[in-house]
């Protein structure tokens, strides 16, 4: 007790406020930038825990932590791009939001209930701690299952258009999340024989491409009608507005950190898990569940509570059993042990102080970021009011570097690339995009459980002892068939009370039909999503039956939706209004080029000179006036901003950026 | 130099504001870090007095490092290998007179960072961290690793931890006798947890079980130690494959019943080795830094010593054992040949363990 009331002072030193409030800050900066996340923040720290007091360190790492998570849903609000994977679920209803030109109130939203989630995190950690750590040890193999399965599920609530390309998204999304080193056996998995492949498709590097490309080349499609995303008026009381809406419903918020804080306990779990489950249900609890999706604010809320409330949670049986919980925790344990500080019981009862200055600023922490959010989301929010021929071009210049950096691995880039094609295609032929990516989450399968499942049961033959007994598994259970059958329910509640399910068709298409690109979008689909089906079961055709199941089960869902939808284009052959023609051959097409031509000039002409060309090339193509002085200009402004990335992300992340190999040729370079 | 100090004004610019928020100790890091850049001339002095021993290597590494290092880091940050380049790399820095630059290229269990490794030039100024089983087991398991292991010089081994059988606080199972009765009685009854396949932990196994002649049943588990400790402490598992260091910074919940290796382990005193039982356990992981193949011999052995200093002066040898892990401080002249080592151990092994897993 005494160490508590020890810890709320010690929380409360100049020192201890001034670090937290600086890495918040730094924190949110990192987490903003597409690519960069919160680990990385907190990795940055690493060299400085050496030197530094244990608790000054510790407060760091939190402040980093929360509030790169808070950062992360601004770019995910105004340009429809997750900063880190955690935001995946903040994009589906805050840039909605923006473009109804309420960017400021999601930003203050998610500011909000970050804040909330902090907080209530927080609490948990200085509560309750013992009794959580001991119940996330409950979840063992069978559990991770049962997450896993439910996971699966939620892809079919998310999923608002058709079931079949729901469901063929999602299996595409899981099936790349196999590439590379299996996790059982050292079977190597559609690497085409290319050895960088082995680690896999890192998470981030897909999200990147599947949000943020696609955003990019929607915004170039409708650029003539379109300036840009969103105006920005000036609203005051943005802050009431959203404080009211929480306090006067409070449950959202409250269901929501719980479940960020059950979710963030179990290891190997975390964020981008958290906000998907929560986000999932919220939908199912809402009496508006039509809202989600088109810009409701419990969206904005029930997403960014639960990442920031299971960060903090991740620390739980950190502290209580030196188990970390999540990367940053467990550099959050380097930290301690570097300073001789084991976690467990020693820990509370000897460095009672540390230990509870560090839980008071976890607490703290989330005043921090409201206060924070508040101050900018007014200047903020003026980014989505940027003009698109400057915004798309950047956006996409921001995936480049966020997928370059996140592993200093040029190949991360090509795969950003091939995946933001593929998605955009995806997505033009009606596919719900946001449905495959709850599959791209690669811990269905690469975090092994489900693989290791039956050697858990006792004894052979014993899989079902596994399962079913457990109470934990039986809730699990239940609650994946309520979410799995959701779609049927959801539409038979919404029929009762009068409303009318979202239709597939689109509705009135106006403009002269010879300009306009249209095609049959199932045919076309089924065909285009087939194929990786075919390639996927090709290859993971004859091998070992262990490794390859799973990318085959996968492959055949996608081939039978494939057929479904095939077989439907035929029977019911419907064209869809794509784009308008012209858009397509002199936007679109050009700016795909520049990115495949980023990617091939990128190595041989180096960081800074790739970027000044095609960056600008693009921001000049776009325009509307093209002159020799906005050519100037526009060139003028790509050097200094791959100038700039060139130092800061060089110097700062040591981000070892390509000098260019046609450059040192020719004896130039470094 | 005009570099190196626009460098660190960055960092200071960027990060050091946050750690400058905190007071007294602070002051001291941005002063080291800082002295990095301008002590070399004195450092400089007391290295090249180091290597000059071997008679010939003077002259060819007299004027190396004239560049920063870039010391390539196969895991993510904040893993163990990178919490081994960051402990020396400030007082590396100053014997080195230069900058070490710290890349990070993880994924594939370091495959991805080596292969790229292999393929810098090997002329000193480019170093990866090492981990041992990983380099040897890697080129040896996988169809095609990207790197082979005659393809890495290695240049120090700083610190090992022997793989420790590991049980929770409250199992039945006492002693290391114990547990191999206990999987006599129920063949394949008994699930042991260790870190994915073909890695340390599945191969300590398969030397254990292979020697005691039982039957287990290996539950390979992904995303590092955390999870793992966590299925063991939550009984979904009976025992688990780690590093003594594990043990020991577990130590209120963890009981280890024996270790690989010849010696017991300093902060495991009661714990004893597989050996002292009967059993011929011998994988140990080990951290260590090395060049590309092929990078002249007196620069390797310049900075393989640098390592070793940086260790002995930071205190790095002596604080290690607090977090379970051997100082063992192979210098250059000993480091390649503790690989050759292993390799022959690992080849031995290699069969025995594809034979469990039921492959040719």
């Amino acid at each position: 007790m005494e160490a508590f009331l020890d810890g709320l002072l010690g929380s409360l030193q100049p020192h201890l406020i001034f670090t937290l409030v600086l890495s918040s800050f730094v924190g949110a900066i990192v987490g903003a930038l597409p690519g960069l996340t919160a680990t990385m923040a907190v990795a940055l720290l690493v060299p400085f825990t050496f030197a530094l007091s244990p608790t000054t360190g510790l407060v760091a790492i939190v402040g980093l932590m929360q509030g790169a998570l808070y950062g992360d849903s601004v770019p995910a609000c105004l340009i429809n791009t997750p900063g880190t994977p955690s935001a995946i679920a903040t994009t589906f209803d805050g840039f909605p939001l923006t473009q109804q030109g309420k960017g400021q109130f999601a930003l203050i939203a998610s500011g909000v209930s970050s804040a909330g989630g902090a907080l209530v995190g927080g609490l948990a950690l200085l509560f309750v701690s013992p009794p959580l750590a001991e119940f996330s040890l409950k979840f063992g193999p069978p559990e991770f299952f049962w997450i896993g399965i439910f996971g699966l599920t939620m892809i079919a609530s998310l999923s608002t258009g058709s079931m079949f390309k729901g469901l063929a998204g999602g299996a595409l999304g899981m099936l790349v999340s196999t590439i590379g080193i299996a996790p059982a056996g050292a079977v190597t998995r559609f690497t085409f024989g290319n050895p960088g492949l082995q680690a896999g498709v890192n998470v981030v590097v897909a999200l990147v491409g599947l949000f943020a490309v696609p955003q990019a080349l929607k915004m170039v499609e409708e650029i003539r009608g379109k300036v840009q995303i969103a105006e920005y008026e000036e609203h005051r009381g943005v802050l009431r507005e959203v404080l009211e809406r929480v306090v006067l419903r409070p449950l959202v918020l409250l269901r929501s950190t719980l479940i960020g804080v059950f979710v963030g306990i179990l290891p190997a779990a975390g964020g981008p898990i958290a906000s998907l489950v929560s986000y999932n249900e919220a939908i199912r609890w809402s009496k508006n569940p039509e809202e989600f999706g088109k810009g409701s604010v419990d969206g904005v809320i029930a997403a960014e509570s639960a990442n920031n409330s299971a960060a903090t949670a991740s620390l739980i049986p950190l502290l209580t059993l030196g188990i970390p919980g999540s990367p940053p925790a467990a550099i959050a344990l380097g930290a301690l042990l570097i300073h001789g500080l084991r976690p467990g019981q020693d820990l509370f009862e000897f460095s009672g102080d540390i230990v509870y200055t560090f839980m008071w600023s976890a607490v703290w922490a989330g005043f921090v970021i409201l206060v924070f959010s508040v101050m900018v989301s007014k200047y903020l929010t003026r980014v989505a009011t940027l003009p698109v021929h400057y915004l798309a071009p950047a956006v996409m210049l921001l995936s480049i570097i966020g997928s370059f950096a996140i592993r200093n691995n040029v190949l991360d880039v090509a795969m950003m690339i091939i995946i933001g094609l593929v998605g955009y295609a995806l997505d033009k032929l009606g596919f719900q995009s946001r449905a495959d990516r709850p599959g791209t989450d690669p811990r269905a399968d690469r975090r092994g459980r489900l693989r290791h499942l039956p050697g858990a049961g006792r004894g052979p033959g014993e899989l079902s002892a596994g399962v079913l007994p457990r109470p934990i598994t039986m809730v699990m259970i239940v609650l994946t068939l309520l979410s799995a059958a959701w779609p049927w329910i959801g539409k038979r509640i919404a029929r009762r009370s009068g409303y009318q399910h979202r239709g597939s068709g689109r509705r009135g298409v106006t403009m002269d039909d010879r300009r306009m690109i249209r095609v049959n979008t199932d045919l076309l689909g089924g065909l285009f999503i087939g194929l990786f089906g075919a390639v996927g079961l090709v290859g993971s055709w004859g091998g070992r039956f262990n490794a390859w199941i799973f990318p085959r089960v996968n492959s055949i869902v996608i081939l039978a939706m494939a057929l479904a939808l095939i077989v439907r284009g035929v029977v019911d052959a419907r064209s869809k209004t794509i784009m308008p023609r012209e858009n397509a051959t002199r936007l679109v097409l050009p700016m795909m080029a520049g990115l495949v031509a980023y990617y091939f000039l990128f190595t041989r002409l180096g960081f800074v000179l790739t970027t000044t060309l095609l960056f600008g090339g693009a921001m000049f193509m776009l325009s509307t006036r093209r002159t020799w002085q906005r050519a100037v200009v526009v060139f003028g402004v790509a050097a200094v901003v791959a100038g700039f990335f060139y130092v800061v992300f060089g110097e700062v992340f040591y981000v070892p950026w390509p000098t260019g190999t046609w450059l040192e040729a020719l004896g130039l370079g470094r | 130099m005009r570099r190196s100090s626009s460098r660190w004004l960055l960092w200071l610019a960027a990060m050091g504001l946050v750690i400058g928020a905190c007071g007294g100790g602070t002051d001291a890091t941005t002063t080291t870090a800082g002295g990095s850049a301008t002590t070399e001339p004195v450092e400089q002095t007391t290295t090249t007095a180091l290597p000059a021993e071997t008679t010939t290597t003077v002259d060819e590494a007299a004027d190396y490092p004239s560049q920063p290092i870039t010391w390539i880091v196969a895991f993510d940050p904040g893993g163990g290998s990178d919490i081994e380049a960051r402990r020396i790399q400030d007082r590396l820095q100053e014997i080195l007179g230069t900058r070490i630059q710290i890349e990070y290229r993880s994924g594939g269990g370091g495959a991805v960072g080596w292969s790229e490794f292999v393929k810098r030039p090997a002329d000193g100024y480019t170093v990866a961290g090492l981990v041992i089983p990983h380099i040897v087991i890697q080129p040896l398991a996988l169809d095609d690793p990207g790197y082979q292991t005659e393809e890495i010089r290695a240049a120090a081994w700083t610190v090992a931890a022997p793989a420790a059988l590991i049980v929770a606080n409250d199992s039945p199972y006492q002693t290391l006798e114990d547990f191999v009765a206990a999987a006599q009685e129920n063949p394949g009854g008994l699930t042991v947890g260790g870190v994915a396949t073909f890695s340390a932990s599945d191969l300590a196994l398969a030397e254990f079980i292979d020697e005691a002649g039982i039957e287990v049943t290996y539950v390979p588990v992904t995303g590092g130690a955390a999870p793992l400790i966590s299925d063991l402490l939550g009984g979904h598992i009976d025992a688990l494959v780690l590093g003594t260091s594990h043990a020991v910074r577990n130590s209120d919940t963890l009981r280890p019943l024996a270790i690989a290796g010849d010696e017991r382990f300093e902060l495991l005193p009661d714990t004893p080795t597989f050996s002292e039982l009967g059993y011929d356990v011998s994988v140990s992981y080990a951290w260590g830094v090395g060049m590309p193949a092929g990078t002249p011999e007196p620069i390797v052995e310049k900075f393989g010593n640098a390592v070793i200093q940086a260790m002995r002066d930071t205190g790095a040898d002596q604080a290690v054992i607090e977090e379970g892990l051997d100082p063992i401080l192979l210098g250059p002249d000993q480091a390649q040949a503790y690989v050759d080592e292993q390799v022959e151990v690992y080849t031995e092994l290699l069969p025995i363990l594809q034979a469990l897993h039921g492959e040719s």
